[in-house]
């Protein structure tokens, strides 16, 4: 049996060489489909661990007028203490709220000297008992008399999902149409295989080589076809995301809210990258396989 | 050993029967000549007993097996019982004598000790030992069939199927094919042979099945090619024109004159040199 084995594999690597450029297409678009896929899951996950991120302990901030008059803040304030949407809340009164201006853009005095403390709007910066309730309370207190405007990060996150979800769609749509192609590409590279290789089937199913073991090298070829391509794209995955891992760190530093920037969860775990990569190469040897064995069945039936 | 019952078969593509309500026995270890004008199904026959193509009706045993009626995933190993020869040799041009004859036995998983014994007494008995390092293209026609031999027995085949093995040959070197399958015919195997040989198959005096249009025409012991019995040199030609005529193509009958023009200065020396040497071949 090891005997058969080692021959199966010789056969196949032979035939590979033998067929060097189909081979080389069919990788080649492996590649490409395969990539695609990968860098899709990549963005689907990182957007899903933003989500995640943002909506835990997540709060709204209601920025009132500068020069709301007391009785409406205390209006709103009252009315933030009785509902049951909001956990508890933190007054940020003219002068903390100037400080934290002034903290904010420590490097962009323009801006800071734009203020003075009194015309700097006071904060309630409350956490929510779901976060998921963040667009009601936006909806309740956006038009309160007093309120400037409410805040909530989940407004990004929306925005950006449904960014998201279009790119992946895209992208998905075209991984599709190449990993059909890649399908018909090794279909192809496998039927030359057999028509180059028809002598040797003819004397092999003339002396009662068993089915499986004339499909076999041709179905290993497919797959292994298949599984090259897979492990570059994983490769090309995993460099993915370490350069959008970098170019988030780089706009962190430029940036100057001082919050932690809603990207830096946008980037995918090397650990999620690894099971995109096992899905990667899995994929690969099923579209690998599948091409083979549909050229295999048209191909080499007795 | 073989028995076909009511055998028939036609072609998609053809509106005529290739095989007629064929039936016949043949019996281990005979040497059967299959002969008919081009078209009469000897090939289709052939095919049949290979399992390469089913009856559309009718049965054909091959040692106690009934052969439309087996699973496709046992064919391969019913076909480790045949040998096959063809007129255009089949051998693998990139690989050595000695890889062609191992390739048969690799391929059904023998293990490379038992190959390699195998091989070299498959190659002596077809008398290539010392050419096992050529390749086809460095052998003469003659010698590229007696690798196929070499391939299509290595295996000890119950039956050896051969269609047309002597068709490229000239009469010379028919001859030498002739007496390697008459010992590997001594060794039991049953042998059926497909041919248009006029000169052989009335060297040979063995059983001779004659089709017609896919029917059985004639089955004769100790046969000749044409219907009647010649009795000098000159008869049997003119029972080979007659036989080759049965053929009505006009193709057929150039085929046949060719063949005749072939045969006629050297039958003599074959008839001569074949008797001399059939005992010495064991
Ligand atoms: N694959 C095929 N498809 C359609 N018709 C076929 C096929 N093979 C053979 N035939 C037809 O079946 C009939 C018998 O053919 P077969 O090849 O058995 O004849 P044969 O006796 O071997 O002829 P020859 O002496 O020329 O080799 C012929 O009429 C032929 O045209
Ligand atoms: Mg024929």
């Amino acid at each position: 049996m090891s005997f058969s084995i080692s021959r199966a594999l010789r056969d196949t690597f032979i035939n590979l060489w033998r067929n060097f450029q189909y081979a080389l297409a069919a990788i080649l678009t492996v590649i490409v489909s395969l990539s695609l896929v990968g860098a899709a899951l990549l963005v689907k996950q990182g957007v899903a661990n933003a989500t995640v991120e943002w909506s835990h302990g997540v709060g709204v901030s209601l920025w009132m007028n500068a020069n709301a008059s007391n009785s409406e803040v205390n209006g709103v304030s009252t009315q933030l203490k009785e509902s049951s949407l909001i956990q508890s809340c933190n007054y940020l009164n003219h002068s903390d709220s100037y400080n934290l201006l002034k903290r904010l853009y420590s490097n962009q005095p323009v801006v800071v000297s734009a203020f003075t403390v009194q015309t700097t709007p006071t904060i309630f910066n409350c956490v929510l008992s779901n976060p998921n309730d963040a667009v009601q309370v936006y909806n309740q207190y956006s038009h309160q008399p007093g309120v400037y405007t409410v805040v909530y990060p989940g407004q990004e996150i929306k925005t950006m999902e449904k960014i998201t979800s279009i790119l992946q769609l895209i992208m998905l749509g075209m991984a599709l149409l190449m990993v059909v192609a890649s399908l018909v590409l090794i279909f192809v590279t496998i039927r030359m295989a057999i028509f180059s290789r028809r002598r040797e089937v003819a004397v092999m199913k003339l002396v009662g080589a068993t089915n499986w073991f004339i499909r076999i090298p041709f179905m290993l070829e497919g797959m292994i076809e298949g599984l090259i391509g897979a492990v570059i794209a994983s490769l090309l995955v995993f460099a993915l995301r370490s350069v959008m891992g970098n170019l988030v760190k780089n706009t962190e530093k430029l940036g100057t809210s001082g919050q932690p920037s809603l990207l830096s969860a946008t980037v995918a775990t090397s650990h999620e990258a690894i099971i995109i990569g096992v899905i990667l190469i899995v994929s690969g040897a099923i579209v690998g396989g599948i091409g083979s064995f549909v050229a295999v069945r048209r191909f080499l039936d007795v | 050993m073989i028995k076909f019952d009511k055998v028939s078969k036609s072609y998609k593509t053809n509106r005529n029967k290739a095989l007629n309500e064929l039936s016949l026995e043949i019996t281990k270890g005979e040497f059967v000549f299959l002969v008919g004008p081009s078209g009469s199904g000897k090939t289709t026959f052939l095919k049949l007993l290979l399992r390469e193509e089913k009856p559309d009706s009718g049965r054909i045993w091959v040692g106690g097996k009934e052969l439309s009626s087996m699973g496709s995933f046992k064919v391969p190993y019913y076909r480790r019982n045949l040998g096959c020869v063809f007129q255009d040799f089949r051998l693998l041009p990139n690989k050595t004598v000695h890889q062609n004859v191992a390739f048969a036995l690799e391929v059904i998983g023998r293990s490379k000790h038992v190959i390699e014994s195998k091989v070299s007494q498959s190659l002596e008995i077809v008398g290539l030992g010392n050419k096992a390092n050529r390749l086809p293209n460095e052998l003469s026609g003659g010698e590229q069939q007696r690798v196929a031999i070499a391939r299509a027995f290595v295996n000890r085949p119950l039956i050896l199927l051969a269609d047309e093995p002597t068709g490229n040959l000239d009469p010379a070197t028919s001859q030498g094919i002739m007496r390697i399958l008459d010992k590997i015919n001594r060794t039991e195997t049953t042998i059926i042979m497909a041919t248009h040989d006029v000169g052989i198959v009335n060297m040979m005096r063995r059983r001779v099945i004659q089709l017609d249009k896919g029917s059985l025409v004639r089955d004769q012991q100790r046969g000749i090619y044409g219907m009647e019995e010649p009795d000098t040199i000159e008869e049997r030609l003119t029972g080979a024109v007659r036989a080759i005529s049965v053929g009505t193509s006009e193709n057929e009958l150039i085929k046949g004159r060719k063949r005749l023009r072939r045969n006629s200065t050297p039958i003599k020396s074959i008839i001569a040199g074949f008797d001399e040497d059939t005992d010495d071949l064991d």
